[in-house]
């Protein structure tokens, strides 16, 4: 679990599909079905969480001397 | 009296094609007039009329030069075409046979930007191979264009809209007049200096040929190739082709198409997910329900109430947790359903046991050791 929380987006996205194709498979042993179950039901709700994520700032890259700067932009009207 | 000659009306076609066709004014030549009868036929050939006050002359295009036009005719434009006058046989009219037409009024422009993209293609800068790929999964958009402009507010409202949680990074840019092209460079280097884009949406507004020439500056165009981040370009309105849009991995039509292809629908993807979760939990369900029937009927109470759940689900991202806790295999658990095993190895059939065995039988909240005593094999 801790390794992937690690990935991301796009991977775990990836392994997300892969672990519906392996339990979808009935010739899938029940063991490692139920395991991958946890985990796809894991790697489901990290996704669900990224992508959840906070609303982000529109913000204005201003360039001074020798430093970036970000600023917030309003001008949006 | 001599004795007439008498041609035949073939022959006199002929006659006046060979003339026309020495003429080396006629070989090649510029021509000015409003489009009309404009028919884009099926084959891929144009055919049309130019015209101005007084007069007309049939027109045509093949296939091949159209494939080229960098906009697209209509009836009633004003066009310079380019090509050669020739004798169309079969009726005796003559027609103009065009191999390249313009918008008319810039022509000048329009002859710089065929010169320099013709330079910058023999250079190699608009290869596929320099293209760099548009991530799909974009968490962080630089948007170089006008603070201030239509465009800048119409990208930022769809990225919004699409990706709440996509990071917008303004870098203004002076987009029009003299200093433009210099500045976009700028704002090109900025953005890569500064790094945490992951893709640039470069462009403005619709305007005049004028007003967008700044995108067809020769060291923007290496500017935007030599990018780290892949460019989006997204200069005018859809019919608008600029230097820039060659150059940049990947021209989207208009401003707000860029910001579309930058930044992928989160709604959308989180129903993706859901889809896949159902998915999966039907698979699951299935394993457990093909290995015994005795979970049959609880698989359908539980499958229902997974399906109810997706449904509002849907109506409602944010509680996604709880069908996540509904759904998981402890649910089943809870259930009362336990799972066997010996040495830590699962036990799916009778077969595998025999009485004096010790197995461990583990149940939403803890486990037991047995012992098992008596087996009845189920026919």
């Amino acid at each position: 679990m801790q390794k992937s929380k690690k990935l991301k987006f796009e991977n775990k996205l990836e392994r997300l599909r892969e672990i519906v194709s392996i339990v979808e498979d009935i010739d899938t042993p029940l063991d490692e079905a139920i395991s991958l179950y946890k985990e796809g039901i894991a790697v489901a709700k990290e996704c669900g969480e990224a992508l959840r994520g906070y609303e982000e700032q529109v913000l204005l890259l201003k360039k001074t001397a020798d430093e970036f700067v970000l600023e917030p932009f309003d001008g949006v009207s | 009296m001599t004795a007439r000659t008498v041609f035949s009306v073939t022959q006199v076609n002929r006659y006046v094609k060979k003339m026309l066709d020495s003429d080396a004014l006629l070989a090649g030549l510029f021509v000015e007039g409003e489009l009309s009868n404009f028919n884009a036929h099926s084959s891929g050939h144009l055919y049309f009329t130019l015209k101005d006050e007084n007069a007309a002359i049939g027109g045509v295009m093949f296939k091949g030069s159209a494939e080229s036009l960098k906009f697209v005719p209509k009836s009633g434009m004003k066009v310079i075409a380019f090509g050669h006058l020739g004798l169309y046989e079969k009726t005796g009219q003559y027609q103009l046979y065009v191999e390249f037409l313009e918008p008319a009024g810039i022509g000048g422009l329009q002859l710089a930007f065929s010169q320099l993209k013709e330079k910058l293609e023999a250079a190699g800068l608009f290869d596929a191979s320099r293209k760099k790929d548009i991530p799909r999964f974009a968490k962080s958009v630089a948007v170089i264009t006008s603070p201030t402009g239509a465009a800048v507010r119409d990208i930022i409202k769809i990225i919004r809209e699409r990706n709440a949680a996509a990071k917008i990074i303004i870098s203004p840019a002076i987009v029009q007049g003299e200093y433009a092209a210099a500045d976009i460079i700028r704002a090109i280097r900025e953005v890569n200096e500064f790094g945490e884009a992951d893709v640039i949406v470069l462009g403005r507004g619709g305007g005049s040929a004028e007003d967008l020439w700044a995108f067809n500056d020769e060291n923007l165009a290496y500017a935007v190739s030599a990018s780290k981040i892949p460019v989006i370009s997204a200069v005018g309105h859809e019919t608008d082709f600029t230097i820039t849009d060659f150059v940049a991995d990947l021209r989207a039509p208009t401003p707000t198409a860029a910001a579309q292809i930058a930044v992928f629908d989160r709604a959308q993807m989180l129903e993706e997910i859901c889809r896949l979760l159902d998915i999966l939990t039907q698979g699951f369900l299935f394993s457990f329900e093909a290995r015994s029937g005795a979970v049959k009927s609880f698989t359908e109470k539980l499958s229902r109430l997974t399906d109810e759940r997706l449904v509002r689900e849907r109506q409602n991202l944010a509680q996604s947790e709880i069908l996540l806790e509904k759904v998981s295999p402890y649910t089943i658990f809870k259930r009362g359903f336990a799972i066997t095993k010996i040495e830590d190895k699962l036990i799916t059939s009778v077969k595998n046991l025999s009485p004096g065995q010790n197995i461990e039988i583990t149940w939403a909240d803890g486990e037991a050791n047995a012992k098992i005593e008596k087996i009845k094999i189920r026919k």
